[in-house]
């Protein structure tokens, strides 16, 4: 009887022994993490970039069933819209096949006369085109999660455009899957030119997510509505003459610019390295 | 350990907050104001639990949801770390004071708590990290805290009078 006491009196010291030290070693693990986070410490890179690696897997695991269940709703709903959906494709279709024989003879003439004036003016190398995993929910940062990493050659800082243009770029590199911030973040600063002008500025994310905000025009530069705009290649993080986006409104000196990119539905993106 | 981890499962409260960081870390959805949602729910339970659920498992659990909300979406550590810590461990202090006010003068008292742990998260991403702050994301919380708060605060009432 006094040694089942004994052993509940030592169980329970124990464990009050143990709640009393967890609560200081978790300070302990935050600060540290803090205070390596804030001084670029090569673990807590790791950490975060493995980090990722874990999480992002497992969460899309857990949220299969959810995932599935609003895709078959949302393929529902497309359903229902599938013949005005149909005769639309059909005249897109028809429309681009003149666009296509165009689009064909303007390349054979252009590359004629890159031929003949001896141009070479690709200054991006395609790297990979990789799919979007997942979208953060854009409550502290504008980015998305993409399914490559360290392990297919992505570095931080490469650039990710799509079709329409530029799209952001990786800014956490893990083993299998990749941060990329986007251009629409208010903390992304792009440096751009005017298309064919050398008005040179700043783009960077809004807080309405639809559009984007041009600071420090060089010079004060007249900009009017309409103008497009490419990256000026400045700073080195981004190649020049990506397409970014156009001018859509000028409001008490204010400059907005709606990007090509419809952030709201990207599945794919390609990322590309400047040309050494 | 199997009863234990059946007990901890038996504890709804965990479970939604579980689910709740896991649909805002997956980006299951693509509103904006459904993120918000489960965002402003999260600190909701957190807040919840520090007032009416005082347990050491809490520390862990709040260690668990500041980690991973910094990881997924900050990419940086601190903000939400070290501002949901120090505020659990303020209110656990300074909570006993408030007891015996009128239920209402708790609730609103709950719901200003909630309100600067949210705008001190984002002081914090600002501070450390120069992350700038969104003020029409920041004013929307806000709106949800005022909104939700209460009905969210019922619920869980009702869970937690069930276990």
């Amino acid at each position: 009887m006094a040694i089942g006491k004994n052993r509940s009196k030592i169980f329970y010291n124990s464990k009050s022994l143990l709640n009393s030290i967890t609560t200081p070693i978790i300070f302990i693990v935050t600060f540290l993490l803090i205070f390596s986070n804030k001084s670029d410490s090569i673990l807590v890179t790791k950490i975060k970039n493995s980090g990722n690696d874990i999480i992002l897997p497992v969460a899309s695991a857990v949220m299969y069933p959810l995932n599935k269940t609003s895709e078959l709703i949302e393929k529902l709903i497309y359903v229902k819209e599938l013949s005005s959906e149909n005769n639309r494709l059909k005249n897109e279709i028809k429309k681009l096949k003149e666009w296509r024989t165009l689009s064909i003879k303007l390349v054979n003439e252009n590359n004629a006369y890159k031929k003949l004036l001896n141009i070479e003016d690709d200054n991006i190398e395609l790297s990979h085109t990789v799919r979007v995993i997942s979208k953060s929910s854009e409550v502290f940062v504008n980015s998305i999660q993409i399914g490559a990493g360290s392990k297919n050659k992505i570095k931080n800082n490469s650039v990710a455009i799509n079709e329409n243009g530029l799209v952001g770029r990786v800014i956490g590199v893990g083993k299998n899957t990749s941060r990329i911030l986007l251009v629409s973040d208010i903390n992304s600063n792009v440096p751009v030119e005017v298309f064919n002008r050398d008005i040179q500025a700043i783009l960077t994310g809004h807080t309405s997510k639809k559009l984007l905000k041009l600071k420090f025009i060089k010079d004060n530069a007249k900009i009017s509505v309409g103008q497009m705009l490419v990256t000026s290649g400045n700073a080195g993080v981004f190649p020049p003459n990506l397409i970014v986006g156009r001018v859509f409104n000028i409001v008490d000196n204010e400059i907005y610019v709606k990007s090509f990119v419809d952030f709201e539905n990207l599945d794919f993106v390609q990322i590309v390295n400047k040309k050494k | 350990m199997n009863m234990y981890f059946s007990n901890f499962l038996k504890k709804y409260i965990y479970l939604i907050l579980i689910i709740l960081t896991l649909i805002i870390i997956s980006g299951f959805n693509k509103y904006l104001y459904f993120n918000i949602f489960s965002y402003i729910f999260i600190h909701i339970i957190l807040i919840y639990l520090t007032f009416y659920r005082d347990s050491q498992i809490n520390y862990i659990i709040i260690f668990l949801v500041g980690f991973t909300l910094d990881q997924i979406l900050i990419g940086e550590y601190g903000p939400h770390l070290i501002g949901l810590m120090i505020f659990y461990t303020v209110i656990k202090s300074f909570k006993r004071f408030f007891f015996n006010s009128k239920l209402i003068y708790f609730i609103i008292l709950q719901m200003i708590v909630a309100a600067l742990l949210i705008i001190g998260e984002q002081y914090l991403a600002l501070l450390l990290y120069n992350k700038q702050i969104n003020l029409i994301i920041l004013l929307n919380m806000n709106i949800f805290i005022l909104l939700f708060y209460y009905p969210i605060f019922l619920i869980l009432n009702r869970l937690n009078k069930y276990n």
